[in-house]
């Protein structure tokens, strides 16, 4: 249904890029949203809909080996979220809608017809790709968007710290109390 | 969690915390924004008696507020929840907000106005730029405690920017900084958690509040009020500090309005508040030094977050003339982990081995001097429109700062250097990066921050080219006055702390003079 619904609306990717940003960005996500019968982006918090899609993106633009934090285990989902939520309520929107369209728009862009959730990994990350390499400079921009997001999520995470030989813990210029809550939390201890 | 209302210094309240709505105040002197400019107008006001009232969108943050993670002190510290960038989002636009503006998270690098840039105003009707500025820049460094980063602050991100230029006999060196009690946390941008800088905040507010001026933070103004030709006062609305959702709108009479809050945010404000612009100037000619980093990996553990982020410079190719070839500045930069990996190119596992090459990279940041301009617009709420791209002139450039930064880190023995250029370029010798010209770059290639916006409410003495006059009293509209990176007739070419602190002296004492 999804990809007939793109079929009428666009022939090619830059026709569809161009309808996206006549349309606005926020509308095209409310409409996704209505389309899947989901809720549509809101500020203030990020749908479980909308939180799948940043997962799942976060899953493959993160991924390293078995000596990094695991993405669904170090709280990164949730830093991430919070992150946008300290954003302008119309940015908030902005950015939830940029993942409603990522969630389609594989059934454009590829490399599969299939929801960007139910893409395998190698498929997401050349899907993903193709978002960072585009001639399209609006979807150039959205990458950047979303990886600031990802990498501000995933990197702020003390369970991430250790595989690149950083530490707040360890550094003799911060003071008491942050010194001990930071050494909690690179211990693994919830101070938040 | 506590339910205790928070305390402030006397003098100063949350606008949100207040029970009236609307909420109504007067005073004699409203000073729109409290960074470099604002915070100079208020104290220096405040001193000489005047009834003056501070208006602050973001919060004030004590040193144990300073948590130290970067999600959450970026949103708290900086416009947009750190998320500003021009309209095609190929420029992060990184500016500050809360009492002390920008000076709360920036490196604090002082440099005044180079000569050149001096006399090119001066060439463009601004009076009063001669003995009476140096006095003026002595005063304000003096009250700042401005000297120069001492040895033992040097550390190894910036030693090898020093010795990549001492090795290819560039100019450059050690710059100055205002900071007293620093423990050189490294955590400058993200708020300082030991209170070690000599800050808009520590130097100039809370002395201002001690000698009778008031503070209103968490109040975003939307417009300033204007009748008959004349400033009235300023309107706007409470900022919900956790939420950022709008509470009750405010309103505060004054006869007299100083419109600080950054290039962008002031010439948002005014055009928002149809402030009479019969040339059409407000918004236009806006300058932002955009910037590249440049990484290079070292076989020596550099841990370039631990110390001072920036104490060292490169000015071999910084020509501040008309139609310079060479406008580039060249200065060690870093950031904390999330920061960094937005910055490194790509993502997956190739991005995840660069990130753990981390505490051996060291960083150089190549920011133009730029002579092209963009313009900024009003958006909804704080938001900004930045329009700006680089043109070919611009890019070359930015070509021109990548080879430069690559050519300094091979002289410092980096083993590999890596430009965020799309594709990435990993280069093990200089060769593989020499030929970089504009034509290999563009729009998000390499990915820009800038944090430096300037211009869009220029001085000059002519109504008809310039918005402001010599000492930021508007043209066309009474009662209001300009006090920050706006007042900038041209981009400036380095750090811009210590000019603006030193137009707001300029600006809140011709405010006297004139008897306000």
């Amino acid at each position: 249904m999804i990809g007939i619904w793109l079929k009428r609306w666009g022939r090619s990717p830059e026709e569809i890029s161009q309808k996206v940003q006549a349309l606005g960005l926020i509308r095209t996500g409310q409409l996704i949203s209505r389309l899947l019968g989901k809720s549509p982006p809101q500020a203030r918090e990020v749908a479980p809909w909308l939180q799948n899609i940043l997962e799942a993106a976060m899953e493959v633009m993160c991924a390293y080996d078995e000596g990094m934090a695991d993405v669904a285990e170090c709280g990164a989902l949730e830093a991430a979220c919070g992150f946008t939520t300290g954003m302008p309520h119309s940015t908030q929107e902005e950015f939830q809608s940029l993942l409603a369209v990522l969630e389609v728009a594989p059934y454009v862009f590829g490399p599969r017809r299939k929801r960007f959730t139910e893409l395998s990994s190698r498929d997401r990350e050349v899907h993903l790709q193709g978002w960072e390499r585009s001639m399209l400079a609006p979807r150039r921009g959205a990458f950047g968007a979303l990886k600031s997001v990802v990498m501000m999520g995933y990197w702020t995470r003390p369970e991430a710290f250790s595989s690149i030989g950083y530490s707040v813990a360890s550094n003799p210029g911060v003071p008491e109390p942050q010194q001990s809550q930071w050494k909690a939390r690179e211990e693994g201890h919830n101070v938040d | 969690m506590s339910t205790e209302p928070r305390s402030y210094p006397e003098g100063m309240t949350a606008a949100s915390s207040r029970a009236e709505v609307p909420i109504r105040m007067k005073a004699d002197v409203v000073v729109v924004g409290l960074g470099a400019g604002g915070g100079m107008v208020l104290h220096d006001l405040a001193l000489a008696g005047v009834d003056v009232l501070g208006v602050e969108m973001g919060g004030h943050f004590t040193p144990e507020e300073m948590t130290l993670q970067e999600e959450k002190m970026l949103p708290s510290l900086f416009c947009e929840g750190a998320s500003r960038a021009t309209v095609d989002m190929a420029i992060k636009v990184m500016q500050g907000k809360g009492v002390g503006g920008s000076t709360i998270h920036n490196t604090n690098l002082c440099k005044r106005l180079p000569q050149a840039i001096v006399t090119k105003w001066a060439r463009a009707g601004v009076e009063g730029l001669g003995p009476e500025l140096e006095r003026d820049f002595e005063a304000v460094e003096k009250l700042l405690n401005v000297h120069r980063i001492p040895d033992d602050r040097v550390n190894a991100n910036n030693e090898v920017l020093l010795r990549g230029i001492e090795s290819l006999g560039y100019e450059g060196g050690r710059l100055a900084y205002n900071r007293k009690l620093c423990k050189a946390s490294g955590f400058c941008e993200l708020g300082c958690p030991n209170d070690g800088k000599e800050n808009a905040t520590r130097r100039l507010i809370l002395p201002a509040l001690k000698n009778g001026a008031r503070v209103l933070i968490e109040a975003r103004v939307d417009r300033v009020l204007h009748e008959a030709n004349e400033v009235v006062g300023v309107a706007g609305r409470a900022v919900d500090p956790e939420t950022g959702a709008d509470g009750a709108p405010f309103e505060i009479r004054a006869p007299r309005v100083v419109l600080s809050a950054s290039a962008t945010g002031s010439a948002a404000v005014a055009i928002k508040s149809g402030v009479p612009d019969p040339y059409a100037l407000i918004g236009e000619r806006l300058h932002l030094h955009p910037g590249a980093f440049v990484m290079g990996v070292f076989d020596e553990p550099i841990e370039g977050w631990l110390g001072v982020p920036q104490s060292a410079e490169c000015t071999e190719f910084l020509d501040y003339s008309e139609g310079a070839s060479q406008r580039v500045w060249l200065v060690s930069g870093f950031t904390h982990p999330g920061a960094a990996a937005g910055l490194m190119p790509g993502f997956g596992p190739a991005h995840g081995a660069m990130m753990g090459l981390f505490p051996h990279v060291a960083a150089i940041i190549a920011m133009v001097h730029d002579h092209q301009s963009g313009r900024v617009r009003p958006g909804e709420g704080e938001r900004v429109h930045i329009h700006y791209q680089l043109d070919a002139d611009e890019l070359a450039q930015v070509a021109l700062g990548l080879r430069e930064a690559a050519r300094i880190l091979f002289a410092a023995g980096a083993r590999q250097v890596i430009l965020p250029t799309s594709p990435p370029r990993i280069a093990e010798d200089m060769s593989e990066v020499a030929e970089i010209s504009a034509g290999d770059l563009g729009p998000f290639n390499p990915p820009m921050v800038a944090v430096h916006p300037m211009s869009t409410m220029w001085m000059g003495s002519d109504p008809k080219t310039s918005v402001v006059d010599s000492f930021g009293a508007h043209h066309h509209l009474k009662g209001l006055v300009v006090a920050d990176g706006s007042l900038f007739p041209s981009s400036i070419g380095g750090p811009p702390q210590i000019p603006i602190y030193t137009m707001g002296r300029r600006v809140a004492r011709a405010m006297v003079e004139r008897g306000l």
